[in-house]
């Protein structure tokens, strides 16, 4: 099993298309933020047991992250989690669970978020594209080629 | 790999840890908290002052937090060619701009809420050790502040 996490929501609508509207998008956006910081609640509690005094913690809660992806259909949030043992330097995090209980831990999140948010993130969108409801341009994307990443750093 | 990355690092929120601790330690889930939330605020700027004719750049966007014993954040974007994005009528990029520009929006109060609840840490690791705890590792393994609220079920 891939040790990464990956949790993909798409949203999708017949006869929708192209990028959404700044209003529609703050929708998902909101969303975004409310199911990223979800998981970061509940992704806490752990015991560290053995680990050295001076060894790093939390260091998969510090790893997840979100992306919202709203430029073409069908529209994705991507929850993900790609932390690295300290040690090994290897994934780990689809294996993390609770003592006595072998269901890996993000599992056992995607299905709530998925019960629990998911329809009310659904039923919101939908309500904010009926008030807006209007033909839609399509859009194409236009691949510009590729430049070296770039680095700034910031110190405060 | 194009797009860019800024990492932030809040050399002077290490310094008053090192003052107050010996060390630059682990930051507790509560410090993780604030760092969290100013981060993610960093963002919602960046991405609300974006321009929005930029196709797949607006969407691109994403922060992680530094690893120990950094403190900070990384403010990134992969899409191809958001490091060259600029307002019309202006040739410096975004990235070189509006990004260092919301950084400093937020710092001065990243910076005194991270630091008091680096006190309050500090604090509580005395009383425990005064007590006969184990100072720190009493306050970083357990659960810290409060737990995420139940999720309503929709409908």
């Amino acid at each position: 099993m891939p040790a990464n996490v990956e949790v993909t929501t798409t949203i999708g609508f017949e006869d929708l298309d192209g990028r959404l509207r700044d209003a529609e998008r703050a929708v998902l956006a909101r969303f975004e933020r409310k199911i990223l910081r979800y998981v970061r609640g509940e992704w806490t509690g752990w015991t560290y047991k053995g680990r050295p005094k001076n060894a790093p913690r939390n260091v998969s809660y510090r790893a997840w992250k979100s992306t919202l992806q709203t430029t073409q259909a069908p529209y994705s949030l991507d929850v993900t989690n790609e932390a690295r043992d300290y040690r090994a330097k290897q994934p780990y995090v689809a294996y993390v669970h609770r003592s006595g209980d072998p269901t890996p831990e993000f599992v056992k999140l995607s299905e709530r978020i998925a019960a629990d948010i998911v329809p009310e993130m659904a039923a919101a969108f939908a309500a904010e594209i009926r008030r807006t409801l209007e033909p839609r341009p399509r859009k194409k994307l236009r691949s510009r080629g590729t430049t070296p990443r770039v680095t700034r750093s910031l110190e405060r | 790999m194009a797009g860019f990355d800024v990492p932030v690092r809040y050399r002077s929120v290490e310094r008053h840890m090192e003052a107050v601790h010996g060390s630059v330690r682990d930051l507790t889930l509560d410090e993780l908290d604030i760092l969290d939330t100013y981060a993610a605020r960093v963002l919602d700027d960046i991405e609300s002052a974006w321009p929005v004719d930029t196709s797949t750049s607006r969407d691109s966007f994403f922060y992680t937090l530094l690893d120990y014993p950094e403190i900070g954040f990384v403010i990134s974007n992969d899409a191809d060619y958001a490091e060259w994005i600029h307002y019309a009528g202006d040739d410096t990029p975004l990235v070189e701009s509006l990004v260092p520009e919301v950084v400093d929006r937020y710092s001065d109060a990243l910076i005194a809420a991270l630091t008091s609840a680096i006190d309050r840490t500090e604090e509580r690791v005395r009383v425990s050790e005064e007590s006969g705890g184990r100072g720190l590792l009493d306050i970083i393994s357990r659960r810290v502040g409060p737990r995420a609220p139940e999720v309503a079920r929709a409908g």
